[in-house]
């Protein structure tokens, strides 16, 4: 079990990459749907990193009982999923209303 | 099986009258025959009841039977009040009466109320007429087998809503929707007043019944204690007779019942005059010994003879034939009040069931007349109309001499013990001679107006011959009536004495059954002042007897003098009343004006139209709106300041320049765009990481 | 069956989803959704009446869980002889309310939405015996009240809603106030104690033993929170001075909103005074009792004078109800069995005669658009209705007279029960207090003359125009309105005829409460 100790790093940088390419997703796009995509993104390597410690700390310490690891990921996807129903329902109600999705168009509440 | 019957004489009426309000215009003859016939079974039970009495001829007869109506006990605090029959010598006379009158005036109403028959486009009136005439029978009889006050007074209040609602029956007429108006808040007053005293004798006793009552004045439950400052038994006599003052109509109470003549004549006769108006009188009785041994007897002999004396003077004034009638009825109710304050008890209770008897024939009578002359009351458009109506006219006669006094008619047998009772009382109590005044002035009026009545619709010629030439004799249903009752008109119903002179007695023992049957009750320590007027009375009782006669015989000489032969004009005998006193008359001595201008209208009408807009203005926009004001102010006080102090001063003098630059700057960052809210977040999450780096 | 006054609260929640699942366009869908979901709590009342045991002064269908554990928060349900009669009240005027409301118009979803969870915010103030649970459901009452007045009330809704909502709020804050101050406190004088909000449990306390610290005044604690609590339902009663939300509310309340508010909500207050000023505080009840006492008289007088001067039809019977509700506070004040039996069933009485009433200016209402006694311009506005409808008129007749303590209708039995029990303890108050009587008579037969008696006058609004048009026609009572209406006449002349089985719901419960009084 010890071998997850050594592919830790794997899986932290994969984690790494999906938030960061997420997060420039989210930055930079124009479409609401690609920020949404950039945020789901994000949020799934949030979770990798999650379940990956979990493991870790499952393979040091035995009959251990915290799962605080895979609750925290359940409730991510969880999460996502509910966040995806609101956003693309908001999406579509911009849509109706400004006939674009651009995310720079909805600014009504600037300054 | 006593208190069966009774009850059954109670539940007849009141079966009837749910029946009738349900679907009585369902029913064929829209049901007259069903109250009529349920009355008229309540009649048969009151007989049954009365022979049992009768038989048993005992003054302390009494059958009681009581059942728990609302029980509050708890373990240790018991709490009860009940609801009870009691059937004595007293009730059982009632009974009688009251069924007799009510069943006759049941069918005399079938005749009377033809009109309304069968028009269900006027509401069927016809049906609810009866249904409420069964209402209040029911209440009536309800009263009279109470074995308490309780629900005596409850009986009393649904007589009350039933003569409410019989004069206002015509209720297109505004002149009608008044007069219920008035005469349901008149009596309301005086309920007040009774209402009151019933609270104070269950906050002593803890119940209501008459026998407790009895009991509690004999142990001396009321001796010591007092309320707001008078003895408990003045308060509470007073209290109930100020009730009575409402219901009979006595002085100063007596506005309504003259303009309760509105309803239909059959509830004249029945309410106002035979039944509803004796329960004041009734109650009287039921509460005499509390009056007694409180001391209000004074208080009601001085109310009963000014009503007695004042209202005759109206009565002499009245065209109106049925005004006449409530007046005399006003006058009588205060021959009643005046026998019972001086302290006869049987001889008051004697006079009720005379009265009613012939009061409610004489209003029948006229009922008859105003029927057959096409609903004209006028008298003055009356006359001739003996030949027409030679039934009616003879009932009239019998009963108008019974009410005048003259001897071997009912009336005269009552009213002169009346008359000699207050001349008793007077010679041992020489301060009151007023109260013998007022008491025989009555008698010699009492005749003349009667007689006045008798000349003026009956005698001479036609006034009106359109309305003469069409009236007939009225119809069996509603002759038969009339001349069951003047039968009953006669003294020796009564006293067994066909002259009621008293020398040619023929029932024996029982002769003058309803004196001997209904003593006063009990009373501890009122047995001397008792046997003093029995004595007195004794003493005064012929030459009462003979001065009573001359005065009838003289009011109805008079009468016959100014309205028969027309020997004196009525107009020069008018004028020679002062010009005062004849306006004094006509303005009904302005109680009415009094009551309704000043009192209602002038003060309390105003006061309640002040205090609602006093809530309004005062209470709603002042006290509640008025916060919202007060923030107002508030805001624009903390808005000055904030202009002035915070803002003027503060921002835009010392310290102003900078923070309006940075407001100016940081504006630009809100531009709305969701990815340049986001940047700035990772941006200052990077920096907050560089930061803890370097702590 | 278990949970019955869970059933009887809640159910109406199921009633609330299934009409959020219809379609809006469904409206006879949705009347009868309504129906039934109260129709419900009204059938298992009956199961409360029969198996309710009227020998016990205790507490009955008893339900208790844990809900907010750190708190000490119970869901605490249970009645005794003084709720059993406002819950079947509450669900008698509910049920019957629904059909008052079938003619709504506007919204209809909406309406019976807010409508049943009124229901469960006052059948659950009637149920609960845990304070926290008994303040959710007096809010939760308060929502749906300020909604189904300012949508669909008349032309001042919002005004008088805003009104409603904000006295409501004011007193509920006060409310609040005191039952966390009792909360606090119930820990004991070392402060050792574990906190409760049951309601059961605090009225066991000496609460004269505390004192509390309000801007540096040391005041005694049962005192103050007694006021606290005592003006938090004495706006709902009314007392005076606290009383001018409820005409403005009245008035504007579409017909059966005015029917539960006369019928239900103002018993709230009445009930809320002896469940926890009574119950919990008697040393600062006994304390104040003279103050109720002169209230209660300011009441019966000041409200009869005030619907003495009211030309409108609605208004006045709004004001009848506060002379009438005085009736209940000087009962009460006396710690009298009489008196208190008759405040009680004072409360039960005057939901059944004031409901009536409202129902009948609201059939009125529907036929002639309008509710002037005297129009502004000073003509009469109603007259010689008696004429044209004989029914309605009856149906009047009946309630008028029951609200002005006919003997034989309920309204004679209560007040005299409280005069009763008021006369023994202070006899001039009481002397004064009696006058209420002659004036109710007064303006309601006065009332009586002018819409139903005389020459007939009566105008109606004109839909389009709006001016108001002599009326040729009323029309009588429909199958729905006699459905309302029949019910509550009988119930009236049934109590006024024979009170003692409600008597028996009392009688133990009063005994036990005044047992610290005497």
């Amino acid at each position: 079990m010890a071998g997850l100790a050594t592919y830790l790093p794997a899986y932290l940088i994969f984690a790494l990459l999906l938030f960061s390419f997420g997060l420039i997703a989210a930055l930079a796009r124009r479409s609401a749907i690609g920020i949404f995509m950039g945020v789901e993104l994000m949020l799934n390597g949030a979770a990798l990193n999650f379940v990956a410690f979990q493991a870790l700390r499952k393979g040091v310490i035995a009959n251990d009982s915290w799962l605080h690891g895979h609750i925290f990921s359940l409730f991510i996807i969880v999460l996502a999923a509910i966040e995806a129903a609101v956003a693309l329902a908001i999406v579509l109600r911009v849509f109706g209303s400004r006939q674009t999705i651009d995310a720079d168009r909805a600014d009504q509440l600037r300054g | 099986m006593l208190v069966n019957l009774a009850l059954a004489i109670v539940l007849l009426p009141l079966s009837a009258y749910f029946i009738l309000t349900v679907v009585g215009d369902r029913l064929p003859r829209q049901g007259d025959w069903l109250s009529t016939g349920a009355i008229f079974g309540s009649f048969l039970c009151a007989l049954r009841i009365f022979g049992e009495m009768w038989s048993s001829f005992d003054p302390a007869w009494v059958v009681q039977k009581t059942w728990a109506w609302m029980d509050l006990s708890t373990l240790n605090v018991p709490w009860k009040l009940e609801m009870g029959v009691r059937l004595d010598n007293i009730s059982a006379t009632m009974l009688l009466m009251v069924t007799l009158c009510a069943t006759l005036i049941h069918l005399f109403s079938t005749g009377y109320m033809r009109d309304h028959h069968g028009k269900p486009e006027d509401g069927y009136r016809y049906t609810s007429f009866f249904s409420y005439l069964s209402l209040f029978t029911a209440a009536m009889l309800g009263l009279v087998i109470s074995d308490n006050f309780f629900s005596l007074f409850m009986c009393w209040e649904v007589m009350g809503l039933c003569s409410y609602l019989l004069i206002g029956f015509y209720r297109h007429k505004p002149s009608a929707a008044n007069a219920s108006l008035k005469a349901f808040m008149t009596t309301r007053v005086g309920d007040l007043g009774l209402f009151l005293g019933l609270l104070a004798m269950f906050a002593i006793l803890k119940s209501f019944r008459f026998d407790d009552v009895y009991a509690g004045i004999n142990s001396g439950a009321f001796s010591t204690e007092t309320i707001v400052g008078v003895s408990a038994a003045f308060f509470i006599g007073l209290g109930i007779f100020i009730g009575t003052v409402g219901k009979s109509a006595q002085f100063p109470l007596q506005i309504w019942l003259p303009d309760a003549m509105e309803g239909p004549t059959p509830v004249s006769a029945l309410i106002h005059a035979a039944t509803m108006v004796s329960a004041g009188i009734y109650l009287i009785i039921r509460i005499f010994p509390m009056l007694e041994y409180g001391g209000v007897l004074p208080i009601v002999a001085y109310v009963g003879g000014f009503t007695c004396f004042f209202a005759a003077i109206l009565a002499i004034k009245q065209n109106d034939i049925k005004k006449v009638l409530a007046y005399s009825t006003l006058s009588q109710l205060g021959y009643m009040v005046l026998a019972l304050g001086v302290g006869a008890y049987s001889v008051g209770f004697f006079h009720l069931i005379t009265h009613a008897v012939f009061k409610a024939c004489l209003f029948m009578a006229s009922g008859a007349v105003i029927y057959a002359m096409h609903h004209e009351q006028d008298m003055r458009h009356m006359g001739g109309l003996k030949k027409k109506l030679p039934i009616t006219f003879a009932c009239m006669l019998i009963t108008t001499l019974a009410i005048s006094g003259v001897p071997g008619f009912s009336g005269f047998a009552s009213k002169d013990l009346i008359l000699g009772n207050v001349m008793g009382y007077a010679h041992l109590h020489p301060q009151h001679y007023l109260l013998v005044f007022f008491g025989f002035a009555t008698a010699a009026m009492t005749a003349f107006y009667m007689f006045r009545l008798i000349f003026m619709t009956f005698w001479g010629e036609p006034h009106d011959h359109h309305h003469y030439d069409e009236a007939h004799e009225v119809s069996w249903n509603m002759w038969l009536p009339l001349a069951i009752l003047a039968s009953l008109s006669f003294c020796v119903v009564y006293t067994g004495s066909i002259t009621g002179l008293g020398f040619d007695k023929i029932f024996g023992s029982a002769n003058e059954w309803i004196l001997k049957l209904n003593p006063a009750p009990m009373v501890e320590g009122a047995e001397g002042s008792r046997l003093a007027l029995e004595e007195a009375a004794h003493h005064a009782h012929v030459p009462t007897m003979i001065l009573s006669i001359i005065l009838a015989g003289a009011g109805i000489l008079f009468s016959y003098l100014v309205y028969g032969s027309k020997k004196i004009s009525a107009a020069k005998l008018e004028s020679l009343w002062p010009r005062f006193v004849q306006r004094a008359i006509d303005n009904l001595y302005y109680f009415d004006a009094f009551y309704i201008k000043v009192l209602i209208k002038k003060i309390f009408l105003p006061f309640s139209d002040k205090n609602a807009k006093f809530d309004d203005a005062v209470i709603d926009r002042v006290m509640v709106d008025g916060w919202k004001d007060a923030t107002m102010v508030g805001q624009k006080a903390s808005g000055i300041f904030d202009d002035m102090v915070i803002d003027g001063v503060m921002v835009d003098g010392a310290g102003g320049a900078f923070p309006t630059a940075i407001g100016s700057s940081l504006r630009h960052l809100q531009n709305g765009k969701v990815q340049r809210y986001l940047m700035v977040a990772v941006v200052a999450l990077m920096l907050l990481f560089l930061f803890r780096g370097v702590v | 069956m278990g949970h019955i006054l869970s059933w009887m609260t809640f159910f109406p929640i199921l009633g609330v989803i299934a009409i959020a699942l219809t379609p809006k366009t469904k409206e006879t869908l949705i009347k009868g959704i309504a129906a039934i979901s109260t129709a419900v709590p009204f059938l298992l009342s009956f199961n409360i009446i029969a198996a309710f045991d009227r020998t016990s002064s205790g507490i009955q269908f008893e339900e208790k869980f844990s809900w907010i554990t750190s708190l000490n928060v119970n869901y605490h349900m249970g009645i005794d002889g003084i709720s059993v009669l406002m819950v079947i009240l509450t669900a008698l005027i509910s049920f019957l309310a629904v059909f008052a409301s079938l003619n709504v118009k506007k919204m209809v979803k909406g309406y019976f939405t807010m409508y049943l969870l009124l229901h469960v915010g006052m059948m659950g103030v009637f149920c609960a015996l845990d304070f926290f649970l008994f303040y959710v459901f007096w809010e939760v009452m308060l929502l749906p009240m300020y909604f189904l007045v300012g949508i669909w009330g008349g032309e001042r809704k919002e005004y008088a809603a805003i009104k409603f909502f904000l006295y409501t709020l004011f007193g509920g804050a006060l409310m609040l106030l005191g039952i966390i101050a009792l909360y606090m406190y119930s820990k004991g004088p070392e402060g050792a104690g574990i906190p409760t909000f049951n309601i059961l449990e605090l009225a066991g306390r000496d609460w004269t033993q505390y004192t509390i610290n309000i801007f540096g005044f040391q005041l005694p604690f049962d005192k103050t929170v007694w006021w606290l609590l005592f003006v938090g339902f004495a706006i709902k009663v009314p007392i005076f001075p606290f009383h001018t939300w409820l005409p403005w509310a009245h008035v504007q309340a579409p017909t059966a909103v005015s029917v539960i508010l006369a019928g239900v909500l103002l018993k709230m207050g009445v009930y809320g005074l002896l469940r926890v000023n009574f119950a919990i505080l008697p040393e600062a009840t006994k304390y104040f009792s003279y103050v109720m006492v002169i209230l209660g008289l300011i009441n019966i007088i000041y409200g009869a004078l005030c619907a003495m001067a009211q030309t409108d039809l609605k208004k006045l019977v709004a004001y009848s109800s506060v002379s009438h509700m005085g009736y209940c506070i000087l009962g009460i004040a006396v710690f009298k069995p009489d008196a208190m039996a008759g405040a009680i069933l004072q409360m039960f009485n005057h939901g059944l005669s004031a409901a009536m009433m409202f129902m009948l200016v609201g059939i009125l209402y529907d036929r002639l658009h309008h509710r002037y006694i005297v129009t502004p311009q000073g003509k009469p506005g109603f007259g010689g209705i008696a004429q044209k409808a004989p029914w309605i008129t009856a149906a009047w007749t009946v309630a008028i007279f029951a609200s002005l303590g006919l003997p034989g209708l309920n309204g004679f039995i209560s007040e005299a029960l409280v005069f009763i029990g008021a006369f023994q303890a202070y006899k001039t108050e009481t002397m004064i207090a009696s006058i209420g009587v002659v004036l109710g008579a007064a303006y309601l037969l006065w009332m009586a003359q002018r819409v139903f008696l005389g020459p007939y006058t009566t105008l109606e609004k004109d839909h389009h125009s709006g001016v108001l048009v002599p009326a040729e026609h009323i029309a009588e009572p429909t199958l729905r309105e006699w459905i309302v209406v029949a019910p509550l006449g009988f119930l009236c002349l049934a109590i006024g005829l024979y009170p003692q089985p409600m008597l028996n719901f009392v009688r133990e419960t009063i005994g036990k409460l005044l047992e610290v009084y005497n």
